[in-house]
């Protein structure tokens, strides 16, 4: 009982044997279940949305710091002294970039020259401290050429006082040598308070990073810096006309983290003094109206009007007989940027419709039937009938009569019928194709005064949201709802644009604007679709808080 | 057999491909349905719901397998599903298994020469538990311990059904056998 039987066999392929045939319309509940299951599968452009968020979102968090001002980096270059005498040995450190040349030889433990400098300019000479005297358990910078140090400004922004420097160890060097060799300043902000210091290299180098992100332990410092008894020297130049002047030097000597003395060299020359404490120069207002620098989020809402024109190509458009015209529609849209100075990243949310005027031609199908006709022809002709004999001399004699008759004759005819099938009549109709598109944005920018000139654009994602209207085929038309359109597409978009700052938050802009679509939007057809669309554009942006 | 070419366009999801391969296999899963649902429409409701099974994991089949085996199996699977849904769970255990008759030779002698619609007829007379079971087991190949995890049944339970159905089926022939005064031995 528990194994198989001849029987189960023979069932087996007794019930092998049955044939069963598909009966008609069997696919039609299938293919309607595979459409239903299609539908389902076609992404929510919404979820599509919110994929591309984290990705913009990325784009912004990484490549913020690419678009980050000299200004913003200059700012957190700021060295305060901590101590009761802090206020008067005060040091700020200026520079987006700091360069560590090998020390010439013969100066004695000095770590490296270091070249600092900013690209902006400054009428006012970098400033160093004060010239009190370095006092025990304090950092303390002094310089004899910046008698003007406000010691009651322990904290101060850099930033407004973009600063060239160079290399000019050697004071025989004439005039500064402008680096802008890659940030080398570690700024650590404690508290309020900055601490620049330089332990990375004991022989040729003083590195100084900025990062702002952590504070080493003083105990850290000191251990990189206790053992040896080092000195930095700082040389100074100015990016004015004082600059030309033989360079402030600025030594360190670090013998501990809790003494810093600042020198000057004896050669150094003292530069003109400045007009004011450049240290304490209160931060210049921008221009009213203009961009606030560094990085900011701003959100644009756009509305266009385009004319778009959509391309049919294919072997289907072989019996195309239809011309296709631009039509005008109408768009809108958000988009958030992050932007920097110049260039900015961002996404945005786009609704737009393609539209093209259609105008088809009736199709017609000619073709002529030969027909062959037999048909019976009446002949009219005179019979000569035998109506008997006679005999006349012996000679037998037929009599005869005429006789008027019709004969029907079988005479054959060929006919030509011309037919004329009328396959598709004309048509005049107006395509719409309506999209959500989710475009990754890039914006390059630059400005003067309140005006702005951009051009912005990037791909796009672009998911159907609509379609209304008819394709022209040899037969007839399609509803365009019934034909297989593609659920997303991808596409360009690209504007220039003015504009024009009313305030610190809002702009207003204008310009030409482009838009495509880079592949067929119809789906298992012979039949190529694609649409472009230019236009002007208006927008409004407002800059986040 | 089923072209590769067809399999891959269905797997790129081509509407006319899946059609072919409707058609193709719509016999051999027509039979596998038929034989465990004999009510027609219910049993052309499986089979679409096995073919989109089909479909639906085509993609993820291992290329190693092939194809029909595999599309049978799939069939199997979703039958015995909409079976577990609905069947009337019966235990059977610790009852005695049905005896075979004496005369399986003139069973036999007759099934051979029958016409396999009839068979068909005659196997649908079977309980509907204990046909599924003798499908499973004698047709579709699966063994006791397959067929209780499936159907969530012991191995004793399987057997049971299992000469149940032969029980039934070679009495019917005999019978039919009987009637007809066909040959009863080659």
């Amino acid at each position: 009982m528990n194994e198989r039987t001849p029987f189960d066999d023979l069932a087996r392929r007794k019930l092998n044997e049955r044939s069963f045939h598909v009966p008609p319309h069997a696919w039609d509940a299938v293919e309607r279940e595979l459409e239903a299951m299609d539908r389902r599968r076609t992404p929510n452009p919404w979820w599509l949305l919110l994929l591309l968020l984290p990705v913009g979102g990325a784009l912004w968090h990484f490549g913020g710091d690419t678009t980050a001002t000299p200004e913003t980096s200059v700012a957190k270059n700021e060295m305060v002294n901590e101590g009761p005498s802090a206020a008067t040995n005060a040091l700020a450190v200026t520079g987006e970039s700091i360069a560590a040349p090998v020390t010439p030889a013969g100066e004695r433990s000095t770590l490296s020259p270091m070249v600092m400098g900013t690209a902006a300019t400054a009428d006012a000479p970098p400033v160093w401290g004060s010239d009190a005297p370095p006092s025990s358990g304090a950092m303390r910078a002094s310089s004899d050429v910046t008698p003007q140090a406000d010691p009651s400004a322990p904290e101060r922004k850099a930033a407004e006082y973009p600063m060239s420097s160079s290399t000019s160890a050697d004071p025989a060097l004439p005039g500064p040598a402008i680096t802008t060799a890659p940030a080398a300043i570690t700024t650590h902000k404690l508290s309020d308070r900055s601490v620049v210091y330089s332990p990375s290299n004991t022989e040729s180098e003083a590195r100084i990073t900025e990062s702002g992100m952590s504070m080493p332990s003083v105990a850290d410092v000191a251990s990189d810096v206790a053992d040896e008894d080092l000195e930095i020297t700082i040389t100074l130049v100015g990016t004015n006309a004082t600059a030309t002047s033989p360079a402030d030097t600025l030594t360190m000597s670090m013998a501990g983290v809790d003494t810093l003395p600042i020198t000057q060299p004896p050669h150094a020359v003292p530069a003109a003094p400045a007009p004011q404490d450049s240290l304490t120069t209160a931060p210049v207002d921008p221009l009213p109206g203009s961009a606030p620098p560094g990085p900011r989020l701003i959100l644009t809402a756009w509305g266009a009007a385009f004319h778009t024109r959509t391309r049919y190509t294919g072997s289907a458009t072989d019996d195309w007989a239809t011309d296709h015209a631009g039509s005008t529609t109408f768009g809108w849209g958000a988009e958030l940027m992050r932007m920097g100075d110049h260039f900015g990243v961002g996404v945005g949310l786009h609704l737009l419709t393609y539209a093209e005027d259609m105008h088809s031609r009736d199709l017609r199908r000619s073709w002529t039937e030969h027909i062959f006709t037999w048909q019976l022809q009446g002949v009219d002709t005179t019979l000569l009938q035998v109506t008997g004999t006679t005999v006349i001399n012996g000679q037998v004699y037929q009599v005869t009569q005429s006789v008027d008759t019709t004969v029907l004759v079988l005479v054959s005819s060929t006919g030509t019928v011309a037919h004329e099938d009328v396959q598709r009549t004309a048509l005049e109709q107006r395509n719409r194709t309506s999209y959500l598109e989710i475009p990754l944005l890039l914006e390059a920018r630059t400005g003067v005064g309140r005006w702005e000139f951009a051009v912005r654009g990037g791909p796009t994602v672009g998911a159907l949201r609509g379609r209304r209207g008819l394709l022209p085929g040899s037969t007839g038309y399609t509803d365009m709802h019934e034909a297989d359109f593609r659920a997303l597409v991808l596409g360009w978009t690209a504007h220039g644009v003015v504009r024009f700052r009313l305030g610190e938050r809002w702009t207003m802009g204008a310009g030409p604007a482009l838009r495509g679509q880079l592949f067929n939007t119809l789906d298992g057809t012979d039949l190529v679709r694609r649409s472009t669309a230019w236009g002007g554009q208006f927008s409004v942006g407002w800059q986040l808080p | 057999m089923v072209p590769q070419s067809l399999i891959d366009r269905c797997i790129r999801q081509e509407r006319r491909a899946q059609s072919e391969l409707y058609h193709a296999l719509y016999g051999m899963l027509m039979g596998i349905c038929a034989r465990y649902q004999h009510d027609r429409q219910e049993a052309m409701a499986l089979l679409n719901q096995g073919f989109l099974k089909i479909l639906t994991h085509l993609g993820k089949r291992d290329a190693s397998v092939p194809f029909e085996p595999w599309a049978r199996r799939v069939m199997i699977n979703t039958v015995i599903d909409a079976f577990r849904k609905d069947r009337e769970r019966q235990a059977m255990e610790g009852r005695e298994m049905p005896e075979e008759p004496a005369n399986v030779a003139v069973a036999n002698a007759y099934l051979e020469h029958m016409e396999a619609e009839d068979f068909a007829l005659l196997l649908e007379r079977v309980p509907t538990m204990s046909r599924n079971v003798f499908n499973l087991f004698a047709v579709d190949g699966y063994s006791h311990a397959e067929i209780a995890a499936q159907l969530g049944i012991s191995e004793g339970t399987s057997k049971w059904h299992v000469a149940h159905a032969r029980s039934i089926l070679q009495k019917a022939l005999i019978a039919q056998a009987m009637r007809h005064e066909r040959p009863l031995v080659r």
